[in-house]
C-alpha cells in the first residue's frame, strides 16, 4: 500500500506492508517521521488521515485520549493501513541523514534473563541479523500471546550487535513483564523493530558529559558509558554519572559501573538515594564513587553548581523524573535544547 | 475595545506565569515580566502541552514537553520551536488584569 504523508514543509510517499505500522514503515523508508515512545503513550506521532483507512491495533491507546472525535487524528505507531492512504504530520519532516542506521524488523532470541534486584532483569538475546545502533537507543519488543509492544533501552553498545542487552523494569499488571519474569524459557522468539530514539551519544559531540538515570533508566547511560569506553572518550572530556534509586535494594550495575571508572579517570559516579541513607559499608566497596540522599534531579542540579559549561546532559528514567531533570538542566544548567537529550517512555 | 477582566495583579506572580480562562472559553498564559504583562495562548502549539506547566524564567518560556522555547516579549519561536505563540493583549489597571479585544462593529 502507498502512503502518502504531508508534513509541514515537504511530503513524502512510501510503501507500507499489510499488518504493518505506519510509524514503521516510514521509518525504516528513511523518513524521519515524528515520534517518541513508539508505544501509544505520549502522542508524538499523531497524523491526521486525509483519504484511505487505518486500521486501529490499539483503540484504548492512552495518547487517543486527547484526541476529538471525528477528527480523523490516529497515532503512526498503532496504525495499519488498510487501503492507500493520504495522511498530514503537523510538524516538520524531514528524510533521515545517509549515514544513520535505518530501523527494521527484525527477529531475536532469548538467551538469558538475569535478576538484578527485587524488579529489575537483565535480558539477553540473540539477533537472527547484526544490528547497527548508536549508544542510548531502544527497540521495540513483541512477545508471542502478548499484545502491543513494549520499549526497552540497550545496555550494551557493539558495532554491528549480534546480542542485544535490554533492561526490564516488573510493572504491576503489565503483561509483557509478568512473562519476562516469569518461567520464559530460553530460545523463545521475540520479535523486535527499531533501533529506535534520539537520545544517542556519538563521540563527535566532545562536550562533557552529564548522564542523570532514575532507576531502569540506567540502561542507555551503561551503553552510551560503554561507547565512551570504547573510544576513550574520558581522557579527553570529563563525565558525571548521576544513578537515582530510591533504597539500597534497588541499586545495581555497581560493579559495571566501578569497572568504567577505573579505565576513566575522568568519570564521576554519584549515587543518590531518595529514601534512605543508603549503607556506608557501600562507600567503602565502593571508594570512588559519591553518595548522596535525595531525589537524582535535585542531586544532580546541587553538584553540578556551576559546572555546567560545555554540557551535554542525557537523562532517562519514569516520566516525573525526567521532568524534574529537564526542568532542572534548563532553569538552573541553562543548557540550550540541543544539548539536552531524552526519550521519555514509560 | 471591549475589556473584560482575568484575574487579581498579584494572583500572576511576579516574573512568573498564570493561566486563565476569559469569558467564552478562551484559555489564556498570562506571563509577567518585569513591569509588564502579556497573554499568550494557554496551550503549546506543537502538542496542546499546558504552557503553565513548562519553565519561566522571567524572559524566556520553555515547554517542559519538547522544550520549546519561545522569547516572552515577542512570543517569537527560539531554538527548536518551529511556531510562534499566538498573543493577546491584555492590560494592567488598578490591580487587576484585563483581556483586550477590539470592538466588534455591528
Amino acid at each position: 500500500m502507498k502512503i502518502l504523508v504531508t508534513a509541514k514543509t515537504q511530503a513524502f510517499s512510501f510503501d507500507c506492508e499489510p499488518g504493518e505500522k505506519i510509524l514503521h514503515a516510514g521509518l525504516r523508508s528513511g523518513i524521519a517521521l515524528p515520534y517518541e515512545c513508539g508505544t501509544g503513550t505520549c502522542g508524538t506521532c499523531k497524523a491526521r488521515l486525509v483519504r484511505g483507512a487505518v486500521h486501529e491495533a490499539w483503540p484504548e491507546a492512552p495518547a487517543r485520549a486527547a484526541f476529538k472525535p471525528d477528527s480523523g487524528q490516529f497515532l503512526m505507531c498503532q496504525c495499519q493501513a488498510g487501503e492507500d492512504c493520504d495522511l498530514e504530520v503537523s510538524a516538520v519532516v524531514r528524510p533521515m541523514p545517509p549515514e544513520t542506521g535505518r530501523p527494521g524488523a527484525l527477529s531475536a532470541r532469548l538467551r538469558r534473563r538475569a535478576l538484578l534486584t527485587h524488579d529489575v532483569a537483565s535480558l539477553e538475546l540473540e539477533l537472527e541479523r547484526p544490528l547497527d545502533f548508536e549508544a542510548g537507543q531502544f527497540v521495540l519488543m513483541t512477545a508471542p500471546g502478548i499484545a502491543g509492544a513494549r520499549a526497552y533501552s540497550m545496555v550494551n553498545f557493539d558495532p554491528q550487535a549480534e546480542r542485544l542487552v535490554l533492561l526490564v523494569k516488573k510493572k504491576p499488571d503489565g503483561r509483557m513483564s509478568e512473562w519476562l519474569f516469569g518461567d520464559t524459557a530460553p530460545g523463545t522468539r521475540v520479535g523486535l523493530f527499531g533501533p529506535m530514539g534520539g537520545a544517542t551519544f556519538h563521540p563527535d559531540v566532545a562536550k562533557n558529559l552529564l548522564l542523570i538515570a532514575g532507576g531502569s533508566g540506567i540502561a542507555g547511560m551503561m551503553s552510551i558509558l560503554s561507547r565512551a569506553a570504547q573510544d576513550r572518550y574520558f581522557e579527553r572530556h570529563s563525565g558525571h554519572l548521576v544513578f537515582g534509586v530510591r533504597t539500597r535494594r534497588d541499586l545495581f550495575f555497581l560493579d559495571e559501573l566501578a569497572a568504567f571508572q577505573a579505565g576513566s579517570p575522568r568519570l564521576e559516579i554519584t549515587i543518590a538515594g531518595s529514601d534512605e541513607e543508603l549503607d556506608p559499608e557501600l562507600a567503602a566497596r565502593y571508594p570512588r564513587f559519591a553518595f548522596a540522599k535525595g531525589l537524582v534531579h535535585a542531586v544532580a542540579g546541587e553538584r553540578m553548581t556551576d559546572r555546567f559549561e560545555n554540557i551535554r546532559a542525557y537523562a532517562a528514567g519514569p516520566p516525573p523524573m525526567v521532568d524534574a531533570t529537564l526542568r532542572m538542566l534548563v532553569v538552573q544548567g541553562r543548557l540550550s535544547r540541543d544539548n539536552i537529550r531524552y526519550d521519555k517512555f514509560s | 475595545m471591549a475589556k473584560t477582566a482575568l484575574c487579581r495583579t498579584e494572583e500572576c506572580p511576579k516574573n512568573g506565569m498564570k493561566a486563565v480562562i476569559a469569558e467564552g472559553g478562551l484559555q489564556l498564559l498570562l506571563v509577567s515580566s518585569g513591569e509588564a504583562y502579556y497573554g499568550y495562548q494557554a496551550l503549546c502549539p506543537h502538542m496542546d502541552v499546558p504552557l503553565e506547566e513548562g519553565f519561566y524564567d522571567g524572559a524566556v518560556l520553555t515547554c517542559h514537553q519538547h522544550l520549546w522555547q519561545w522569547d516572552i516579549h515577542t512570543g517569537q519561536p527560539m531554538g527548536d520551536a518551529e511556531e510562534p505563540l499566538a498573543r493577546h493583549e491584555v492590560r494592567e489597571e488598578d490591580g487587576t488584569l484585563y483581556l483586550v479585544t477590539p470592538e466588534t462593529t455591528p
